[in-house]
């Protein structure tokens, strides 16, 4: 027991000789802390399903070839704001925006930015995505798509 | 009607993507614009103040940040300075 005290005592005038070095580190943790929780908590998908009325969701998920169950799993992924929203609207863009029916041209658009929005992408890339799915019908860039563009060039 | 209606509706949102130019930058609202204009249906135009709204929101976020890692990077300065004095 008087060991642990004297201990404690000499740790304690440790820091207050060294009072310069520790607040310096504490600072620096403080810091360092604020600016990794900052980039931790990310609402950024929160902020974008904020931004979509529930009847604009209810848009994308018109679909009639749409399986119940994914679409009520998108529905709640969107409503939730989920950080894997964007990879699930990424992954069932065809299904959701390319091939629905329901959808008119200039909707397809404005979905997929949004889409892509929700990936966030850069301003630039979403610009390349639709370039891609203007010409190309979706907004990546396969082999296919490569291939295809390349002996259109050749031609 | 719906096409006086889409005439408006483009105007404001075009006048909105400009009064944030400063914010978006000019490469977003180049392509805002593009798109915008290119928009016909009223039903697209919903989607398409979404995803302006969207932009502007994370612009907004984006130089929050910004500014919250300045201020901590200023805090860092002071407090290595203090140390070597």
């Amino acid at each position: 027991m008087k060991l642990k005290v004297k201990n404690l005592v000499l740790i304690v005038r440790w820091l207050m000789r060294n009072y310069k070095l520790v607040s310096t580190f504490v600072i620096i943790l403080i810091a360092t802390m604020s600016v990794l929780l900052n980039n931790c908590a990310n609402p950024a998908t929160e902020d974008i399903v904020k931004n979509l009325e529930y009847d604009k969701l209810n848009m994308i998920t018109e679909n009639p070839n749409l399986e119940p169950k994914l679409k009520t799993k998108i529905l709640k992924a969107m409503k939730d704001g989920s950080d894997d929203t964007g990879d699930l609207l990424y992954k069932y863009r065809k299904e959701l925006v390319i091939n629905n029916a329901t959808l008119d041209n200039d909707s397809k658009s404005w979905w997929l930015i949004i889409i892509m929005q929700f990936k966030d992408y850069s301003t630039k890339e979403i610009a390349d995505g639709l370039y891609l799915w203007e010409h190309y019908g979706d907004i990546i860039v396969s082999d296919e798509l490569l291939e295809k563009a390349q002996s259109r060039r050749d031609k | 009607m719906e096409k006086s209606e889409i005439a408006i509706r483009k105007t404001q949102l075009l006048e909105i993507v400009q009064s944030e130019k400063t914010l978006l930058g000019d490469e977003s609202v180049a392509f805002f614009t593009k798109y915008i204009e290119k928009t016909k249906t009223i039903k697209s135009f919903t989607l398409a103040t979404s995803s302006v709204n969207i932009a502007i929101k994370r612009a907004k976020k984006k130089a929050g940040n910004e500014d919250a890692l300045n201020i901590v990077m200023n805090i860092l300065e002071k407090a290595l300075r203090n140390l070597i004095k």
